[in-house]
């Protein structure tokens, strides 16, 4: 059911049939899950975390638009990861120093996903120093 | 930006050093372990959204209006709790505007801030959706848009109204039922039903050019 016709300019360039993957890459699809699966146990409103959102975008806004598909959505997950980072920052739920060095632990290869997998926990190697719990 | 309780982070210097599948990783992980999130909570949105929401839902909505006036008359009145009457989503989740085309009526939705959108009946928005583009030009010069982005050409002498939707209530186009659908059953129409036409950047019903 779309129009007929090639479609005319960069917008159109985006257009993609609704039978396209529903996320990109796995990291955007949880960057989505997080922040929904957070809302629905009450961590936050969700429209605390929409207005954050919103702010990342507008802050972008004037940037050059990624001109394809892959491209403008990484784009937009990104500003998803920083309001989703500030809020939880801003809300007191994460500490800074902690989510700093988390995150170069996974950057790094110190962690990885095995954490998440039943049985496959690695108890003994993970460092917890620099923060308390 | 930046306010002065979060004055030490710096996101943009946190994304410049690292990429964001660290970056997600290291939430997911943080908020486990202060169990905020359970392990399976991430994967079971995922898979929601991947495998269960998406337009469809809404397409099932839209042919049941087609074919039901009652029923029409009370999405229209409350779309979500209607729209529950048809499809396995939470009547009270959201609040919903059913928005109806009519000959001389065309709507269009968008989120000027971001990228709100009935999420439960039309499943996650597309690219176009959310750039800045779209978003300003939705607004600004709708008819120029749908023509020229998206090949909907619209008569003068139909007026377009413009929904900016936001976390408290979104919208959604109930589009016209097209011409020649007379002899067709509620299953058969659902297949006409398109994601486009239910954003309104698409128009059904004999309306366009």
């Amino acid at each position: 059911m779309t129009a007929d016709g090639p479609p005319a300019s960069r917008l159109a360039a985006l257009k993609d049939d609704e039978d396209a993957p529903v996320f990109h890459a796995p990291w955007q699809a949880r960057a989505f899950a997080v922040a929904v699966a957070l809302s629905d146990e009450g961590t936050y409103e969700w429209t605390a975390f929409q207005k954050r959102l919103a702010a990342e975008i507008e802050q972008v806004d004037e940037a050059a638009v990624p001109a394809d598909g892959e491209a403008s959505e990484a784009a937009y997950y990104r500003r998803w990861v920083a309001a989703l980072e500030r809020l939880l920052l801003a809300d007191g739920v994460l500490e800074n120093a902690e989510l700093t060095e988390r995150t170069r632990e996974f950057a790094e290869g110190e962690r990885d996903a095995s954490e998440w997998i039943d049985g496959e926990r690695d108890h003994g190697d993970h460092s917890h120093d620099g923060y308390d719990r | 930006m930046t306010d002065a309780d979060e004055d030490e982070f710096d996101p943009d210097e946190h994304a410049r050093e690292h990429d964001p599948e660290a970056r997600v990783r290291a939430l997911q992980s943080l908020l486990i372990e202060k169990e905020l999130l359970s392990s399976d909570a991430v994967d079971d949105v995922i898979a929601t959204y991947e495998d269960e929401i998406g337009p469809l839902n809404g397409a099932r909505v839209v042919a049941r209006a087609w074919t039901d006036d009652a029923y029409r008359e009370r999405l229209l009145e409350d779309g979500m709790a209607a729209a529950s009457e048809v499809v396995d989503v939470d009547g009270d989740a959201i609040d919903l505007e059913v928005v109806a085309n009519a000959p001389d009526e065309h709507h269009l939705v968008v989120c000027t801030l971001c990228s709100c959108y009935p999420w439960a009946l039309l499943g996650l928005p597309p690219t176009w959706y959310k750039t800045p583009a779209y978003r300003s030009r939705a607004v600004k010069e709708p008819r120029t848009l749908l023509a020229e982005e998206f090949d909907t050409d619209l008569p003068s002498d139909v007026e377009i109204h413009v929904h900016d939707s936001t976390s408290e209530l979104r919208y959604m186009v109930l589009p016209q039922r097209p011409p020649g659908t007379a002899g067709m059953d509620e299953d058969e129409l659902v297949d006409l039903v398109s994601r486009d036409a239910m954003i309104g950047v698409e128009r059904l019903g004999g309306g366009e050019r």
